[in-house]
């Protein structure tokens, strides 16, 4: 009986291993390694690197994944490489990737795809996601983001305002300064573990964006109700519990112009979540709120919204 | 050593690290070490083979119910009795230490997933061997 038990045990174990295995199903055959050799060839093994191909009747799909130190930020990773390939070269990148891959696997483009995804760990979100393929002779490259929230409201100044006296670049650089400037208040007295002014550079950019990381009980504001909380000041009542989860936010304030002097502006909030008992936590080790804290970082985009357009307003 | 008391031991052993591993999830889902569907995952990996032996380990205990146990006459070697315990207590430590690895993003979840069964399949033969030897079905 025993025998048996344990022999059932083995086979278990194999079947799972065989599973975890199969989630990764790289086949590294020779196409496969020159296709990576290309791309460390063409310096974008920086950034990409070959995940796995898969075979469909006589489709062939290719998967390529970002590299470890830079998944978190894949999407401005991206975005970086595909505006550099359409300045110098004058073509985007997926194309580049696209046309490398079907030269180099010998494939019909019809009968290929390429996918970048910057996770393929089941349980996290997708937050960087695009298809290439061709439809009816054209490339067709689509993208899927996580679901950074996102709030629009238009501010309205008087032409009395300071900032509604100013007209172009002035008054672009204006708002944004104030924007970058509320953001810094507002985070500066905050127990964190680090703030970075991502703003691109440039009196006409009319982009804000920071970055915050290891902020406590900011979006997930009723984390000191959790289990865990509770029974540690069972038995702690002098030292009150402080694991609350990590939190690292970047927010990205977008002005645009509206009819009259008025500016209508996007908040853009999106939010990752991390361990709160460890000591040091590294970037790969925050995940999308996305896909257990929806309901708490929409509010939370809500709440910064309105704060920041009273601000402009003052 | 006698054996029920090796037997008792590394009931004790294994019983100790798997509760710990899976409270030590458990702590980590809630400081956000791990998401609900992570923590889920690594229990269910973790759990199967504790259940095994854990039954296997109960069916011996349940064996020895009456006052007056079958006396055992031969005790068990001293260099076994630690090696079994030594690897009892290696394979408890180290679940913990591969699970401690994914909370401070040292490794992914599924880098973690195949560290567990590393682990199971790495001290699965030498429980498997542990186990037959002294939980024996009377």
């Amino acid at each position: 009986m025993h025998k048996q038990i344990y022999l059932f045990l083995w086979a278990l174990l194999l079947v799972g291993q065989a599973g975890v295995a199969q989630t990764t199903n790289t086949t590294r055959d020779t196409m496969s390694i020159n296709y990576q050799q290309w791309l460390n060839d063409s310096g974008l093994s920086r950034i990409f690197t070959l995940h796995s191909t898969e075979r469909r009747g006589d489709s062939l799909r290719l998967y390529l994944a970002f590299q470890d130190n830079i998944r978190y930020a894949a999407r401005s990773a991206w975005e970086q490489i595909d505006a550099k390939f359409r300045k110098e070269k004058g073509y985007p990148l997926p194309n580049r990737l696209f046309f490398a891959f079907v030269h180099i696997y010998k494939q019909t483009p019809d009968k290929a795809a390429l996918f970048v995804f910057d996770t393929y760990d089941l349980s996290q979100a997708v937050c960087m996601g695009v298809a290439v393929r061709m439809v009816n002779g054209e490339l067709k490259t689509d993208y899927r983001y996580c679901k950074a929230k996102s709030e629009e409201i238009v501010l309205e100044f008087n032409p009395t305002h300071r900032v509604g006296k100013m007209i172009g670049s002035g008054q672009v650089a204006q708002l944004r300064k104030k924007a970058q400037q509320f953001l810094r208040e507002k985070y500066a007295n905050k127990p964190k573990e680090g703030y970075a002014d991502l703003s691109p550079p440039g009196s006409s950019n009319p982009k804000a964006k920071i970055e915050v990381r290891g902020l406590r009980r900011e979006v997930l504001y009723d984390a000191g109700n959790s289990w865990w909380c509770t029974f540690w000041n069972w038995f702690h009542s002098n030292e009150p519990c402080t694991a609350y989860p990590r939190e690292k936010l970047l927010i990205e304030v977008l002005f645009t112009p509206e009819e009259g002097r008025n500016w209508k502006m996007t908040c853009t909030v999106t939010g990752w979540v991390g361990s709160g008992s460890v000591e040091k936590l590294s970037d790969s080790g925050y995940r999308n709120m996305e896909e257990e804290f929806d309901s708490y970082l929409t509010r939370y985009t809500t709440l910064l919204t309105n704060e920041l357009a009273a601000y402009f307003q003052k | 050593m006698n054996p029920s008391v090796l037997r008792n031991r590394i009931f004790f052993i294994m019983l100790v690290g798997k509760v710990l591993a899976i409270l030590y999830i458990f702590s980590h889902w809630q400081t956000q070490g791990f998401s609900l569907n992570e923590a889920i995952g690594s229990i269910s990996l973790v759990l199967p083979l504790f259940t095994v032996y854990t039954t296997a380990m109960f069916r011996s205990f349940a064996s020895a119910q009456y006052d007056e146990p079958v006396q055992e006459s031969r005790n068990i070697r001293k260099i076994n009795a630690y090696a079994y315990q030594f690897i009892c207590v290696a394979y408890a430590l180290s679940l913990l230490l591969v699970i401690s690895l994914k909370p401070s993003g040292t490794i992914g979840y599924a880098a973690m997933q195949s560290g567990l069964a590393a682990v199971e399949s790495a001290f699965g033969a030498y429980l498997s061997v542990i186990m037959s030897s002294l939980f024996k079905h009377d």
